[in-house]
């Protein structure tokens, strides 16, 4: 029962009723990871554009811290310009007045006063060579426009530190250039002092002026400071854009997300830019998805075990339950059922839809035992019936031997004792008595030897058609050496049947042939076979007396004739034998003929070996 | 009853054919050697008892024609017997019936016949055959106790 349906999927199979209802639980998992990726991406998003608005923010913060000093710068020169000992180029005043501010200003380096020539008289830091500064843009340029002048950083002559210089013209009431003051704003503590603001480590501090001048950069100051690099992604961006965001990379790599703004000074235009590193920003961002994929995980995976135990229980359980009733049904047990309770929804119902479809099946069934035992039932009662016919028959035909031997016998034991007592019309119905005696036995033969065909086991053989006429042929030609025959057999294909049965049947159809053409001068007798797709045909034809054609399907009948046996001798049973000899073999026969020209018998045997057996009674 | 001596026993329930059998004897000069059995029972008795007390062999007996059909036991029963037994296992037995049945020849040959003759029912044939048998089982045939 398992050998020909077994198409059971395995447990993984992506067949399987489990996998399926796990892979519905997974497709129900991923719009929710889709959400949690979109919600990661909207917080990058949003992420970005706080950092730069932040960034934009710490800009203009340092815009503004700048131009504070720068102010307070200015307010400071303005003021020591009132002072005497500026006013009248003090150098030990200056020195000590100078040396009080830095020492409670620390984002300035130095402070110096220069005559109008270059050569400086004060300076604080103190320094004992004189320093002479008519060489410096920033002088020059203060000597020019007689204003303040914020110079381009470098390495201060008195600091030693990386500084802006701010240079300041004193005049006297006139107009005249009395002095030059400057001083170092510290750039490195600068940009400690923006980025202690509150921005992440490794943030970085980039200002250019308006022609790409690096202007000032946090860290590494001496790296960038003075360059002119315009062609710089982020400096191009920043003087083409003046304010706003944008990404980028640094030389060393680091991915930041960049804020700039313009600020300006009373005579020049300035570019400012904070990077603020992007893993930074979206440090918080990224842990949040980390954990968001970590908690979708946990959950998908309790549904999935949620699913695989479930849909074992709710849908597999049930399933191979009805596998296996079906199986056992298939295997024959039609009593078997899923049996109530059923469950709600479809599998109840496919259950319960199963048992009406078992209850159907057992009914039919029963109805057709039922009609097989009633079928059976007949058969036995006609085959009994057909044994007890044949039986009779023979019965019949054997004992009516017996007296007919008797009377066979005492006529002619009257005959041969007393035939001296009888005139000649005695001795005349006793002769009749004889050949009427003679003719029944030869009845009764005939009529055994046809009761004998039905109850005579077929043996099938292989047969050499050509053979058996030929042997057939040569006897009938022994039995009358008085006539003129001309028996012509021609090729005949092989056949398979019972080689008795069929060389009788070849006898009957050739002994009728003989006899029929009789009244011929010479008789001519033919036999034809020819081998058709599902049959062999053979015929056996001659040119005797013929018969009439409506009385054709008579001719197979048992003791019937068409002529008076006076004139042809015979039983009538030797078509009736051929008949049944053909029709146990599953063959067919016919004849056909016309009066005066001749007959022809055919008959036909299947090629493949057909042959029915005698009815057994004792068959189930 | 017993064989008296007799050549020939002719088992057979039908007196028509027993007078056919004896006539067709006659012209054999064998009849006066027949001892005629009218059913299965009579010819066992005669059989078995004819060797006297002493349980010794029919001594005479040279062939049993036996018919098959026979009232009280059958011939198949007869011949049986008569094969199973050691004494009597040498006797030949023809058995001569009407019946052309494969199924009895088979039978009877099973069960140890000598030989099966169907009678023929013309009446010519009928006295032939029984002269040649006759002719054959006493005259040619040769048995033991001689």
């Amino acid at each position: 029962m398992n050998s020909s349906l077994n198409i059971e999927p395995s447990r993984f199979s992506l067949g399987g009723l489990r996998l399926r209802a796990i892979f519905l639980v997974l497709l129900a998992v991923i719009p929710l990871l889709g959400l949690t990726l979109y919600s990661y991406l909207e917080q990058r998003a949003e992420a970005i554009a706080e950092a730069q608005r932040d960034a934009v923010l710490v800009v203009k913060f340092v815009a503004k811290i700048q131009q504070t000093l720068l102010q307070d710068t200015n307010q400071l020169f303005q003021t020591f310009t009132q002072l005497p000992q500026v006013l009248h180029q003090d150098p030990e005043g200056c020195k000590l007045l100078f040396a009080r501010v830095i020492e409670n200003h620390e984002n300035y380096t130095a402070l110096i006063a220069a005559h109008p020539n270059g050569k400086v008289f004060a300076s604080a830091p103190g320094t004992s060579e004189s320093l002479d500064v008519k060489d410096r843009p920033w002088f020059k340029s203060v000597i020019q426009s007689r204003d303040m002048v914020i110079g381009e950083p470098q390495v201060g002559r008195v600091s030693g530190r990386f500084t802006l210089p701010i240079a300041f013209p004193v005049q006297n009431p006139t107009g005249q250039l009395t002095a030059v003051l400057a001083t170092g704003l510290d750039l490195e503590w600068l940009g400690k002092f923006i980025l202690q603001t509150g921005l992440p480590d490794k943030s970085t501090l980039l200002m250019t002026d308006s022609s790409g001048k690096v202007m000032f950069k946090y860290p590494n100051p001496e790296k960038y400071v003075g360059k002119q690099m315009p062609e710089s992604p982020i400096i191009k961006t920043m003087i083409s854009r003046k304010e706003g965001v944008m990404e980028g990379a640094c030389a060393g790599g680091v991915s930041r997300l960049y804020g700039f703004t313009r600020f300006s000074s009373p005579n020049q235009e300035f570019y400012a830019a904070v990077g603020i590193p992007k893993d930074v920003a979206f440090a918080d961002i990224d842990r949040s998805l980390k954990r968001n994929l970590l908690y979708l995980g946990l959950v998908t995976l309790l549904v999935v075990t949620a699913a695989w135990f479930g849909g074992g229980l709710f849908i597999v359980r049930p399933i191979k339950k009805l596998q296996g009733v079906t199986q056992q049904l298939t295997a024959g047990d039609l009593g078997v059922r899923t049996g109530p309770p059923y469950r709600s929804g479809e599998m109840g119902l496919l259950a319960r839809d199963f048992d009406q479809m078992a209850d159907a099946i057992q009914e039919r069934d029963t109805r057709l035992k039922q009609a097989a035992g009633e079928l059976n039932r007949r058969l036995l009662e006609l085959n009994a019936a057909y044994k007890e016919l044949e039986s009779f028959s023979y019965t019949v035909a054997h004992d009516l031997r017996a007296p007919l031997r008797g009377i066979g016998g005492f006529s002619r034991i009257l005959l041969e004792d007393s035939e001296d007592k009888l005139d000649a019309e005695g001795i005349r119905c006793l002769n009749i008595i004889q050949s009427e005696i003679k003719k029944m036995g030869n009845l009764i033969d005939d009529l055994l030897a046809f009761s004998r065909l039905g109850r005579r086991e077929i043996r099938p053989v292989d047969l050499n058609m050509e053979d058996l006429a030929g042997t057939v042929s040569a006897g009938l030609q022994k039995s009358a050496p008085e006539r003129n025959l001309q028996i012509q057999i021609q090729p005949l294909p092989p056949a398979r049947g019972d080689r008795e049965l069929i060389r009788q049947v070849l006898e009957n159809l050739l002994g009728n042939a003989l006899k029929f053409t009789a009244p011929k001068e010479v008789a001519v007798i033919e036999v034809t076979g020819e081998a058709k797709e599902e049959e062999t045909v053979y015929c056996v034809k001659d040119n005797g007396v013929g018969f009439e054609m409506e009385y054709a399907p008579k001719l197979f009948e048992v003791f019937q004739r068409l002529h008076p046996e006076s004139e042809f001798p015979g039983t009538g049973m030797g078509l009736a034998i051929v008949q049944r000899i053909v029709q146990r073999h599953r063959g067919r026969v016919w004849g056909e003929g016309k009066v005066g020209e001749g007959a022809r018998f055919c008959f036909s045997l299947p090629k493949e070996a057909a042959e029915d057996k005698v009815i057994e009674g004792e068959q189930a | 009853m017993n064989l008296n001596g007799a050549n020939i026993l002719l088992v057979e329930d039908n007196p028509q054919d027993v007078e056919l059998v004896i006539r067709a004897l006659k012209k054999q000069n064998l009849a006066d050697q027949v001892q005629v059995a009218r059913d299965g029972a009579e010819a066992l008795e005669m059989i078995f008892d004819s060797g006297g007390k002493s349980g010794g062999l029919p001594e005479n007996l040279k062939v049993i024609l036996l018919d098959l059909k026979l009232p009280k036991i059958s011939g198949f029963e007869v011949l049986e017997k008569i094969k199973n037994e050691a004494r009597t296992r040498a006797i030949p037995v023809v058995v001569l019936t009407s019946s052309p049945e494969e199924n009895d020849i088979k039978e009877s040959y099973r069960l140890g016949a000598n030989s099966y003759v169907v009678k023929p029912v013309e009446y010519d044939n009928f006295i032939a055959a029984v002269a040649q048998l006759g002719s054959y089982w006493l005259l040619l045939n040769r048995t033991g106790s001689e």
